[in-house]
């Protein structure tokens, strides 16, 4: 990883936390230099060790992706304490706390380099009403 | 073979170019698997992320030989490509200081992809201007619309700081594992441990480090899924965006068509008691795996791969020869669509 020139952007946080140095990486270079998404940092959330990337997109909109090994196996509990640290993150970022201008994603690192992403929420909506035509 | 003949076999091949390797291979290439006659070997670099002295993950990169490893076999994808590595072409392409019109025009997937996104966004606009009774302007395909998202990638590019010393740097390609160890395994792949020395990995070491780095418990049973379709001739890529565990490509890989199977590799428990196997999986999982396979226009391969062989230890070198694979192919059927 140090033979590539650009690994001294996130080294910080890789020497934070090691074993997700490489999907944190892949998903910086990828955020950055491939989709070139704007203002594009790396953290690490406070209190679960796990690191995120965030970056702005053309509308303003906070995004976080949360770098995650193909392989591994999910938690509920551990996804949603990602989501409310992301969240949590985004306000110290943006200084106020405007939660429809931040989305959460998963980023999902396969071991070929190949990332995709999804988005997560902590749900749905009540259905709208049904207007019924007089 | 004496050892100071093989010795000067490895002296004389290093300094030979990449050109000459390039024409000592066409010359021997006949088929899509590799060795050749000629002992082509692509040196890897392996790094390694060590916790408390344990490895927990590593990955495979190369710097040399790319082009030989993709043109014959699709081996490898470009960090920063979709598949085989442009980044450093389309970013020079970019970046040059040429006006728009004498700019080269060769295209890449990336290329491709772009604008058939940026066509199906065009349609949506108009789709929803439409409905709202408004006056459309431009249409699909304009030349107006299109141009203005050149020139906004443009900006994008000259905003991300890659000096001329970084550019040829910035996009190794990464060998996945199975694909690392059929390399290896063939003899065409030097595994190097970056963090000993550029140590030569064994075959068997690097199955070990590997099997370790991986995080479920099937990694040889998709090894041996990985084999068997490789050495059937297909080539054989990640099908993580798909749900699937491999697509298969035709010759050529993935710049010359889509694939057209997803296939699903699924351990075949035996039962002590009865000669039946046991097949794991429920039918609502079948069908919805069937379904997105369905939606791509890609067929369901489920792999079923049993091991008879008694291991002690899993991170050893199982002997192929030892798996048994059964295949089926799933395709929804409407008795009443003729």
């Amino acid at each position: 990883m140090d033979a590539h020139p650009k690994f001294h952007e996130v080294s910080d946080v890789c020497r934070q936390v090691p074993e997700r140095t490489r999907p944190l990486f892949q998903v910086y270079l990828d955020i950055k230099y491939v989709q070139m998404l704007k203002t594009v940092k790396a953290f690490v959330l406070d209190g679960i060790r796990f690191p995120v990337v965030t970056a702005q997109s053309d509308s303003g909109e906070i995004q976080i992706f949360a770098p995650m090994f193909a392989d591994e196996n999910t938690d509920i509990d551990y996804i949603n304490a990602i989501l409310e640290k992301s969240l949590n993150l985004s306000t110290s970022i943006s200084g106020k706390c405007n939660r429809e201008k931040v989305s959460v994603h998963l980023a999902i690192v396969d071991s070929d380099s190949t990332v995709t992403y999804y988005s997560i929420d902590s749900g749905i909506h009540f259905p709208a009403a049904i207007i019924l035509a007089s | 073979m004496p050892a100071i003949l093989h010795q000067t076999m490895q002296r004389v091949w290093r300094t030979a170019t990449l050109q000459m390797q390039r024409l000592w291979y066409l010359i021997a290439k006949e088929n899509l698997l590799w060795p050749t006659l000629v002992p082509i070997r692509v040196k890897a670099s392996v790094h390694i992320i060590n916790v408390n002295n344990k490895p927990v993950d590593c990955w495979i990169w190369i710097r040399e030989g790319q082009e030989l490893l993709w043109k014959d076999g699709c081996f490898g994808k470009g960090i920063l490509s979709r598949s085989s590595p442009t980044w450093q072409q389309r970013y020079q392409r970019e970046t040059a200081e040429q006006s728009a019109e004498n700019k080269p025009q060769e295209r890449y997937i990336e290329d491709i992809t772009q604008r058939r996104r940026e066509a199906r966004r065009q349609i949506r606009e108009n789709t929803n201007e439409k409905q709202h009774e408004e006056d459309i302007t431009p249409v699909v395909g304009s030349n107006n619309a299109i141009s203005a998202q050149d020139t906004m990638r443009l900006e994008k590019m000259n905003d991300l700081n890659v000096s001329q010393n970084e550019v040829d740097m910035m996009e190794p390609v990464q060998l996945s594992p199975f694909e690392a160890l059929f390399l290896s395994d063939i003899g065409c792949l030097e595994a190097l441990d970056v963090s000993h020395e550029n140590k030569c990995l064994l075959h068997t070491e690097l199955y070990s480090l590997l099997y370790t780095c991986h995080k479920s418990d099937d990694f040889d049973l998709k090894y041996a899924a990985y084999y068997y379709y490789r050495a059937k001739g297909w080539v054989v890529r990640s099908g993580l965006k798909f749900g699937s565990d491999f697509l298969l490509y035709g010759k050529g890989g993935p710049a010359r068509s889509h694939s057209q199977y997803s296939v699903v590799v699924r351990k075949l428990e035996q039962q002590q008691s009865e000669d039946t196997a046991d097949l794991t999986e429920s039918w609502q999982h079948m069908f919805g795996l069937s379904r997105v396979c369905t939606q791509v226009r890609k067929s369901l391969i489920i792999c079923y791969v049993n091991s008879y062989v008694l291991k002690h230890q899993d991170s050893i070198l199982p002997d192929l020869y030892q798996f048994e694979i059964q295949e089926y192919l799933f395709k929804r059927f409407n008795p009443n669509r003729k």
